[in-house]
């Protein structure tokens, strides 16, 4: 592989854009690459070693480009969400109105459909949370400095976006469970219980879309600077609370999943309390996992850069 | 100087180069470089998201063009960059002739 093809390879593995962005980035480094190294003098070693030099490191160029493809994704995710927040006020208005007080039983396919929809709401509260969490922290963190640093701002808006979609998913979550747990099987899909589980799937489907854009953004933070101002006063207990989740997140999404098992459980009454400890283990765990493989994704968890100096 | 000094205006000097004519990407950060004397040097790579932000923002229009068997993309200032960029250049003046005065002390 000649040096030319080695520096587009790194940058190809390096970027987090759509494919159409991806494309035309490497077309234009590319071309870029050509016309540098056509005009500049000596052999063909040191030519590529200029060039590559001049464009900057592979990582550093994509780096810029996915940052720059991070703000626009993070703004067309507000945008987004607010689609999906008026989805979600829908669904629910069209669940109380039409909704069973009673609470039913649910067994066969419902009861599937119910730990798929439970297992994202819990997940997306935890999500919510810990992105909550690590904004304000940053926030805080930066409330007291003169200056605040573009990366600090930036975080915090990404943060924010990130728990505005999980928070739209846990509600569409919510909202979906209330919807089936409160319709009798026996009365069959009414209209209003088709449009709100619609209306519902389409929430948590948006909700999904606008979350899932901001990978690659926040696969970038890592590799920014902590903010240097030191947390005084009763700001230490967020930095404190924030550290401890990251430090043991079993025991805070095991507390939390399990909580929220057993109040669907007991809202539900979808059996004795006896026979439902297995299925709330499951729920728990299946909680837990998901949420190291998606918080390790978010960077969500990541102790050394919390923004907090301890 | 720094690049951390003068990244901020990254966006006003791209607008400015390009108003002499269309150029594409490398033609654009070439005439940057030699136009500042060297001074504006940063990796060359991290123009494009400028440039294309600014093609977003609707200041650039850029289009593919064949030259030499070779397809480019060549940016061109919009009526709304040239609009901008008025606008950018006489906040800048305002701001560079406010800091020499402080500097230098002289009265205003």
């Amino acid at each position: 592989m000649n040096a030319r093809a080695r520096y587009l390879d790194e940058l190809d593995d390096a970027l987090r854009v759509s494919r159409r962005r991806r494309a035309r980035i490497l077309a234009e480094l590319g071309n870029h690459y050509d016309e540098a190294f056509a005009v500049e003098p000596g052999t063909a070693d040191q030519r590529n070693g200029v060039v590559w030099q001049r464009l900057g490191a592979p990582a550093v160029v994509a780096r810029a480009c996915n940052v720059e493809a991070g703000r626009v994704a993070t703004r067309s995710a507000l945008a987004l969400v607010a689609a999906v927040g008026v989805g979600v006020a829908g669904a629910l208005a069209i669940a109380a109105h039409t909704g069973d007080a009673s609470a039913r039983s649910v067994s066969g396919g419902w009861l599937a459909i119910v730990q798929v929809v439970f297992f994202t709401a819990v997940l997306s509260a935890e999500v919510a949370l810990a992105a909550w969490l690590r904004g304000v922290a940053r926030v805080l963190a930066t409330g007291t400095s003169p200056a605040l640093r573009g990366f600090d701002r930036e975080l915090v808006r990404r943060c924010g976006t990130v728990t505005l979609c999980a928070l739209t998913m846990a509600a569409g979550g919510w909202a979906a469970l209330l919807v089936v747990l409160t319709r009798t099987v026996r009365d069959g899909l009414d209209a209003g219980v088709i449009l709100a589980l619609a209306l519902l799937t389409a929430s948590v489907g948006l909700g999904w879309l606008g979350w899932s854009r901001l990978r690659f953004n926040v696969h970038d933070e890592p590799e920014w600077p902590n903010s240097v101002v030191e947390l005084t006063g009763w700001h230490r207990a967020e930095g404190t609370l924030l550290t401890s989740i990251s430090r043991w997140p079993i025991a805070v999404c095991a507390v939390m999943a399990i909580g929220s098992a057993m109040w669907v459980l007991f809202t539900a009454e979808t059996a004795t309390v006896v026979a439902a400890w297995p299925w709330a283990t499951a729920q728990a765990a299946a909680v837990v996992l998901g949420f190291f493989g998606l918080g390790a994704r978010l960077g969500l968890r990541n102790g050394g850069d919390l923004g907090v100096v301890a | 100087m720094s690049t951390e000094q003068w990244t901020g205006h990254l966006d006003t000097l791209i607008l400015s180069v390009l108003e002499t004519g269309p150029a594409h990407g490398y033609q654009a950060i070439v005439s940057l470089r030699e136009r500042s004397d060297g001074v504006f040097e940063l990796p060359e790579g991290t123009v494009y998201p400028a440039l294309h932000r600014l093609e977003r923002a609707g200041l650039l229009s850029s289009r593919r063009v064949v030259h030499a068997g070779r397809e480019r993309r060549v940016y061109r200032l919009s009526a709304r960059g040239r609009t901008a960029l008025r606008s950018r250049r006489g906040q800048w003046r305002e701001f560079s002739s406010a800091v020499t005065r402080v500097l230098e002390g002289s009265p205003a």
